[in-house]
């Protein structure tokens, strides 16, 4: 469990600046799922064909493929944000939680695939930055960022340092630590 | 032709054939989405300058910025003037900047595109960074933009 916890850690910090809306976080998590499921389909049709050792890099330049299939897509609904986003979709398709999600598909099935435990760490992580960061919350539209201000009197009392990269740091320690905390409570109480 | 070959022949046919269908569809997809995409982010764009400058702006042909790469892509005419829109990252993530070149020698900063607060200060972005896309800009539009 210590190694996985390394691994989703590691795997989040080329994200970090996407986390900084949930707007963002909201279309990196479509795409990793996009990824995710183009990835078992081109791994069945290069297994099917079997070119043999250079598999592997025919499934990379699938996967290249669906990153850019993902792209025009977005692109085409949210324009704006696309600009924005355009290199990290595809750092996403090459990420290593999703290549191991994929390699655990055709091995074990659904019993345990990292990007399934990602994509909420993402999506939860980027809505507390966000809100602690900026007062409120976006949603992706085509025109840009559909913001939602949700806590009164933040532009007074808020603090837009929980947005930027060093918050995000310390707040990814604190989610870290509640969580290891959680679970180590409630390893105790099972073992009682 | 013994029976490896023939073999081999099939399967790297059949693997040749796969990526030429996810060609097409690629093609396919920017053929249907690519005008599209285009003029939204463009109309965004004549929207945002239009505010901030107080006088109607309107964007011309699609141009491209020669030896810039991928993050250029996005640049437009505007009479002497060429605007581009494009990814700056600052402290607080990545925006869409709308910068414009005056056609003369000086790039300026327009703003965040997509957002209530387009001010760049309280979005991460400082004065520094925005600074060094500017004089990125001027040398890279000043070296070769062309029409597509």
């Amino acid at each position: 469990m210590k190694r996985n916890s390394v691994v989703f850690l590691l795997a989040l910090c080329p994200l970090i600046p996407v986390s900084s809306h949930f707007a963002y976080a909201l279309l990196i998590s479509g795409a990793f799922l996009f990824y995710f499921v183009s990835g078992i389909f081109f791994r069945f049709v290069i297994s099917k064909i079997n070119p043999g050792s250079s598999s592997f890099y025919f499934e990379l330049a699938a996967l290249a493929v669906s990153a850019t299939f993902f792209y025009q897509f977005s692109a085409f609904f949210f324009p704006v944000l696309t600009v924005s986003l355009d290199i990290y979709y595809f750092l996403a398709a090459f990420s290593y939680v999703l290549l191991l999600s994929i390699d655990y598909y055709a091995v074990q099935g659904f019993s345990f695939l990292p990007v399934f435990r990602f994509i909420p760490i993402l999506l939860i992580f980027s809505l507390c930055r966000e809100l602690i960061g900026t007062g409120g919350i976006s949603l992706p539209v085509m025109h840009g960022f559909w913001e939602i201000h949700l806590l009164p009197g933040f532009s007074v009392w808020g603090s837009g340092f929980w947005n930027t990269t060093a918050g995000s740091f310390i707040l990814l320690g604190f989610m870290t630590w509640i969580v290891k905390s959680c679970n180590r409570y409630l390893s105790g109480r099972d073992r009682t | 032709m013994n029976v490896a070959v023939k073999n081999s022949l099939i399967k790297y046919g059949f693997l040749v054939l796969f990526f030429v269908c996810l060609a097409i569809l690629l093609g396919l997809a920017h053929y249907l989405s690519g005008t599209g995409a285009d003029n939204r982010l463009k109309t965004g764009i004549e929207t945002m300058l239009t505010e901030t400058y107080s006088t109607a702006i309107i964007l011309e042909e699609k141009i491209t910025v020669h030896n810039a790469g991928w993050t250029f892509l996005e640049a437009w005419k505007s009479g002497k003037e060429t605007v581009l829109a494009l990814r700056v990252t600052g402290t607080s993530g990545p925006y869409t900047g709308v910068f414009v070149y005056d056609g003369v020698g000086s790039t300026n900063f327009a703003g965040i595109l997509g957002s209530d607060n387009s001010d760049a200060s309280t979005r991460g972005l400082s004065q520094y960074t925005i600074t060094v896309w500017e004089n990125r800009i001027t040398s890279l539009v000043q070296n070769g933009a062309d029409s597509q």
